[in-house]
């Protein structure tokens, strides 16, 4: 049996090593050795290795002496616990904290709904199959997750005075564990239960932490409990889709208000499960219904240009409503009818967020590790379309497409972060027409989005290429349109070939937003600077705050690297 | 699919005809973006033109009006002498910085294969620990342990810099100090050009001397000597041509001034650059590690087994087979790394110390057009990263020769 | 390079013995139809085609009628891949004429479509689409292309599905499949687009041997059904059962085209015999 090498060689790369052999073969078999023989094997089994083990022995524990002396007694935490909220949200208005509150339950029951989606999904298929799925073992999941529970674990220790925040993980979690569960059939009725703890706990997070009044905290989460409760009765894969992602941008909205394009997201994630009812009943529908549709839609539109005048969300509209009609003349009936159906939950959407009409608090506003984690994740939601659609350029018969694809990827791959967001901070406003300046957060996401679209466009550049010539070849034969060849057989083999790539990039994100304290913008990094102008900390713990701040970014930069991993064996691909 | 001139009998109407379509495409794609170029750059003069931003190129020959710490560099020199401090700078930090993340990064990539648990782990905890950390938090940290934490003295007249000396001499061999480390360098004397020119001469010929030796032991199966017979030649010229010349070159030695605040003679380095190096140095060679062992790793077990069978040694193993064939794999991500550790020189302005994105973001603050000057900007790293990877290239050429591709 | 060498060959069918029965059948060349009802479906005239400076085609005439078996052989590189490649246009012919079912192979997308519509093509590699279960598969290409609704397209897959023998792998994936059920997947999903002819691209030579039997029966029931089919294979017992018409190519050109009994038995030209002396 090998050597335990833990992660560090993951089981499917390269077919051995020197060391791994030499290793192999000095070693006397894992389970068959004593302690003590473990150690003549692992640490002096030459004479050379000897002395290095004495050596870097000393070493490692002299320095581990220092470091636990340092963490546990002489450091002064107070420079952190004091400001733990500044660390986390910023300068973010302390009024507003409810939003917060509610963005975090939202988002964390999405990502259970989702998690359980993917998880149905994948149990759906296995059985049809005839295959079994691989359980998730507790060893795997405190493997991959331990990183950022500590951090989360370690920050509560230290900086939390009041039940507030304990409160709100405790939320968290159960949002994220009910919104996993309402997508399985829970046979114990006593399990069903389930779905009302965040009921209970959300209830209370938001009358304690926030100042929600009762009536409105309960009624929220009342809400939630009820969409539980129907995904876990219907649990149909489509509706649990619909409803993750739903939740996600609700609760997205909850911070950022109703204005804006935040009813494009609402219809988008509507369009699962309203694309299924569509599917169910379409070929019962005549084509006439779709042009009724659309003719309903443009005359709203008119009536709400003519009171409104022209803007943005009125052009998109249009637009979409131009392209079902084109589809729908090239006697297309099923596009026709989905375009259309889009173009009526966009509508609709656009009139329930114009009815709610919650002002949101702006981007400028937002700070700590919360915009760090907004930005990397903004922006590569922004980037992927955009990277898509230049790797697809870059590999496409013209010429032309080929050229500007390659010198905007290559141009933007050859110079650092730095140089675009300082143009994004000095001079990408003067491209627009607008007499708005945007705000320095808009700004520096553009670039950064600019950024990641040329690394994406590399990655999906590679997943493309892994796709073979054949699957074109057979596409081609069977009379497949060249868009519905990329659409429904490269597109997705590629991109779940560069799954763990697409992670790696999400981190790579992530760590690289803490350049934005370069351009002045506060984010967990530069919050440092905010602590120790306060008189009390002036020159006081810089070293707690940075150990601490480096510390953040590593808990969840490691976690995201050991859940790539993690998919990547589960999966069975990686392209790099 | 591709089109070509097929003899139909009948042409198909232009709406249709594939080939019709593709140029259309293009032209249509090119009309798009240069009607898009247009727009941008119009609203971009035009708010310039608002802002009273000069949107030419005179302002480089304008004095830059601020000076550069620890540089002889003027206030009233121009603009662009001041962008060519910068590139200097950068490439400093870059060479030195990439030598040592080799360095580094070598043995901890060896160490995470080592046999001695103790060395793989203490290695993997180096790697795991550098990778997930943004490198902006690193260069903080290690300019804010040189500086604050260090064990060598601050350099002032009241903390008297380390002075290491040449055993019963007073003469300076390092200076010492958390903010600048000194060293002895070379000196131009009368014929110093001179004597740089021959010694240059002497190199080629070294190289000439160790291909011969090389060919000769091809022939004859004698031990070549060849370290020996090119570095000896290099001495021998070295030595004539010094004596020769009469001291064309003497080292300079560095020496604490008179104000007890800075270092005269020799090289001095400060304290930002020491930073900006040592934690570019650290966090690239945690990538390049990774890289040596995934290297090390892929090539296919049967190679040991077959050396062994042919009765090498562990150093032949390694020097023969091992190492030829994981360099050929490992080089195109160690470029790549370099490439990242240019652009990445680019947060020095963390540690106050100006290479050309600190240059620029000063003169743009000093009044200076942004757009022209982080055009500029770009325009320097490009040239970085078009050059290394000329090189990039040129190596995988190399390799593939070598080798089946 | 056929009828203006070999004086002895008559250009019609020359199908008289002592018995009276048909044995040795010589075609002057690929254009005269055999076992067919008559009817041309593909109709390749002075056909060339270049790679680069390769010329992989050479001035190739050719007819196949509709129900008719036609089976090409070859050493490889003689060009029969790309013969077929260029008959659904995965190859473009530089220059001659290629007609199929009266369509003509050109410029035109709508042509190309709707002859890519009319042929199916059985590759070597199987080319089946992994992400997709076996019944997707077979689906894809009538609900995208032909706009047929889900659950008959569905009963229709189903049904070829039985037809090929293998109804009980439709919601696995391609995956799990040995490869010769994977090759009668790729058999049905063309057959799923109704075509008028199928393209056999050497369906067998990426088989284990123990499977080349069922591939090779399947594609037996299929001509016995009255498919027209053009196979390019090595197999030459199916050759011999079931082709109506067998044709020889070598460096690109068409070298000689006779019955199975007269091919087998009997070849002329001197390539042929070589040919057949080393794979018999």
């Amino acid at each position: 049996m090998s050597i335990d090498w833990g992660y560090t060689v993951p089981p499917d790369q390269g077919e051995g090593n020197i060391a791994h052999a030499l290793a192999e073969a000095n070693a006397p078999r894992h389970g068959d050795r004593t302690p003590k023989e473990w150690i003549r094997a692992n640490l002096f089994n030459t004479w050379y290795n000897t002395i290095i083990t004495f050596v870097f022995g000393a070493v490692a524990l002299i320095g581990g002496y220092y470091v636990l002396r340092f963490l546990f007694v002489t450091a002064q935490w107070e420079a952190v616990s004091d400001n733990l909220e500044l660390f986390m949200l910023g300068t973010y208005p302390r009024s507003e904290r409810t939003r917060i509150v509610v963005q975090m339950l939202m988002m964390s029951g999405s990502v259970g709904l989702l998690v359980g989606y993917a998880r149905a999904r994948a149990r759906r298929l296995a059985d049809e199959a005839g295959i079994d799925l691989i359980p998730v073992t507790p060893r795997e999941a405190i493997a991959t997750y331990g990183a950022v529970a500590v951090f989360v674990g370690a920050s509560l220790a230290i900086g939390a005075r009041t039940i507030g925040p304990y409160m709100l993980v405790v939320g968290c979690v159960a949002a994220g564990v009910a919104g996993f569960m309402a997508t399985r059939p829970l046979p114990n009725p006593f399990a069903k239960l389930i779905l009302f703890t965040p009921f209970a706990i959300a209830a209370g997070t938001l009358t304690l932490v926030s100042d929600l009044n009762n009536g409105a905290a309960y009624l929220i989460a009342a809400g939630a409990t009820a969409m539980l409760v129907l995904v876990h009765v219907v649990r149909t894969l489509p509706l649990i889709l619909s409803a993750g992602l739903v939740t996600g941008v609700v609760g997205f909205q909850a911070l950022s208000g109703t204005g804006g394009i935040g009813w494009l997201f609402l219809a988008a994630a509507l369009v699962p499960v309203a694309f299924d009812v569509l599917g169910r009943v379409q070929d019962n529908l005549p084509p006439a219904v779709g042009w009724i549709g659309v003719a309903l839609v443009t005359v709203a539109l008119v009536r709400r240009v003519i009171v409104d005048g022209i803007g943005f969300a009125t052009a998109v509209v249009f637009v979409l409503v131009a392209v079902a009609v084109v589809a729908m003349l090239r006697s297309n009936p099923g596009p026709a009818l989905r375009i259309g159906v889009f173009v009526v939950l966009s509508f609709a959407m656009w009139l329930v967020t114009g009815a709610v009409d919650l002002e949101g608090i702006d981007w400028k506003d937002w700070s700590g590790l919360h915009l760090n984690i907004v930005v990397a994740g903004a922006s590569i939601v922004l980037a992927f379309p955009v990277g898509l659609l230049l790797a697809l350029a870059r590999r496409s018969s013209l010429p032309v497409l080929r050229y500007m694809s390659t010198a905007y990827i290559e141009i933007i791959r050859g110079v650092p972060l730095i140089s675009l967001l300082l143009m994004g901070q000095f001079f990408i406003g003067f491209f627009l027409n607008s007499d708005d300046p945007l705000s320095n957060i808009t700004r520096a996401t553009t670039a950064i989005t600019m950024f990641s679209a040329a690394y994406i466009a590399e990655i999906v550049r590679g997943g493309l290429q892994s796709v073979g010539d054949g699957q074109t070849e057979a596409g081609q034969a069977l009379g497949l349109s060249p868009a519905a060849i990329t659409r429904l057989l490269i597109l997705p083999q590629a991109l779940r070939n560069v799954i763990p790539a697409m992670v790696g990039q999400f981190i790579s994100l992530f760590k690289d937003t803490s350049l934005l304290a370069i351009i002045g913008i506060i984010n967990f990094l530069s919050v440092r600077e905010i602590v120790h102008a306060q008189e009390a900390f002036r020159g006081v713990g810089i070293a707690e705050t940075l150990v601490y701040v480096a510390f953040g970014f590593w808990a969840i930069s490691f976690t995201m690297s050991r859940e790539s991993q993690r998919l990547e064996r589960r999966l069975g691909v990686g392209v790099r | 699919m591709t089109a070509t001139s097929a003899a139909s009998s009948t042409r198909p109407p232009f709406w249709r005809d594939i080939r019709v379509l593709r140029i259309v495409a293009q032209i249509a794609a090119v009309v798009i973006a240069f009607v898009t170029a247009r727009w941008l750059l119009g609203n971009l003069t035009t708010n310039l033109d608002e802002q009273g931003i000069p949107t030419g190129w005179d302002f480089l020959d304008n004095p830059a009006g601020f000076a550069i710490r620890d540089s002889p560099f003027d206030p009233t020199s121009p603009v662009r002498h001041l962008i060519w401090v910068g590139i200097r700078n950068t490439a400093a930090i870059s060479i030195v910085g990439i030598v040592l993340a080799l360095f580094i990064g070598t043995f901890v990539g060896i160490g995470r294969l080592s046999t001695n648990w103790l060395v793989r782990k203490l290695a993997t905890l180096y790697v795991e620990t550098f990778r997930n950390i943004p490198v902006l938090v690193i260069i903080i940290f290690v300019g804010f342990a040189l500086f604050t934490f260090g064990p060598l003295p601050q350099f002032n007249p009241a903390n008297p810099p380390q002075l290491v000396q040449i055993p019963g001499t007073d003469t300076n061999l390092m200076i010492l100090s958390s903010s600048r480390l000194g060293f002895p360098s070379f000196q131009n004397n009368d014929n110093g050009g001179t004597f740089w020119i021959i010694m240059a001469i002497a190199l080629l010929a070294a190289i000439a001397v160790w291909v011969w030796r090389t060919r000769y032991n091809e022939r004859t199966g004698e031990a070549h000597h060849r370290v020996l017979w090119s570095f000896g030649t290099l001495f021998i010229v070295g030595v004539t041509a010094y004596i020769g010349l009469s001291g064309p070159i003497s080292i300079s030695w560095p020496v604490v001034s008179e104000s007890g605040r800075v270092i005269v003679g020799g090289i001095a380095t400060n304290d930002g650059y020491i930073a900006i190096t040592l934690a570019l140095g650290i966090y690239t060679a945690s990538h390049i590690a990774e890289i040596i062992r995934g290297s090390i790793l892929a090539v296919p077990k049967g190679q040991n087994e077959a050396a062994n069978a042919l009765a090498l040694s562990g150093f032949q193993r390694y020097r023969f087979v091992v190492l030829p064939q994981a360099a050929r794999i490992a080089l195109p991500p160690i470029i790549n790394q370099f490439l990242n550790l240019v652009k990445n020189s680019s947060l020095a302005t963390a540690v106050a110390f100006p290479e050309i994105t600190s240059v620029v973001r000063t003169a743009i603050g000093n009044g200076n057009p942004a757009p022209q000057m982080i055009l500029i900007l770009m325009g320097c790293y490009l040239a970085f990263s078009l050059f290394i990877s000329l090189i990039m290239n040129i190596v995988n050429r190399r390799l593939q020769i070598e080798g089946r591709s | 390079m056929t009828n203006q060498e070999d004086t002895a060959m008559t250009d019609q069918p020359d199908t008289s013995t002592p018995n009276g029965d048909a044995t040795d059948t010589v075609f002057a060349d690929a254009t005269q139809m055999m076992g067919s009802s008559g009817e041309v479906m593909i109709d390749l005239e002075g056909v060339d085609k270049f790679f680069g400076d390769f010329q992989a085609l050479k001035n190739i005439d050719m007819k196949v009628g509709k129900q008719e078996v036609v089976v090409v052989i070859g050493p490889s590189g003689s060009g029969k891949s790309t013969l077929i490649r260029c008959i659904n246009r995965l190859e473009a012919h530089d220059r001659g004429r290629i007609t199929v079912d009266g369509v003509e192979l050109s410029d035109d997308i709508r042509n190309i479509q709707e002859i890519r519509r009319e042929t199916g093509m059985v590759f070597q590699s199987f080319n089946l689409f992994p992400h997709l279960t076996v019944l997707e598969n077979v689906t894809l290409a009538p609900r995208q292309v032909r706009r047929e609704p889900k659950a008959r397209a569905e009963a229709v897959a189903m049904d070829l599905l039985e037809r090929v023998k293998i109804p009980e792998q439709a919601r696995k994936f391609p995956g799990q499949l040995s490869g010769g059920q994977q090759q009668r997947v790729a058999i049905a999903r063309s057959l799923a687009m109704n075509p008028k002819v199928i393209l056999f691209d050497e369906p067998t030579s990426a088989l284990d041997p123990e499977m080349i039997k069922e591939v090779l029966d399947t594609m037996k029931e299929l001509a016995a059904s009255g498919m027209t089919m053009i196979v390019v294979t090595h197999e030459m017992g199916f050759a011999r059962e079931v082709a109506d018409r067998v044709v020889f190519m070598s460096d690109g050109q068409i070298v000689e085209v006779g019955t199975p009994e007269h091919f087998f038995e009997n070849p002329r030209e001197e390539r042929t015999k070589l040919f057949l002396s080393q794979i018999l």
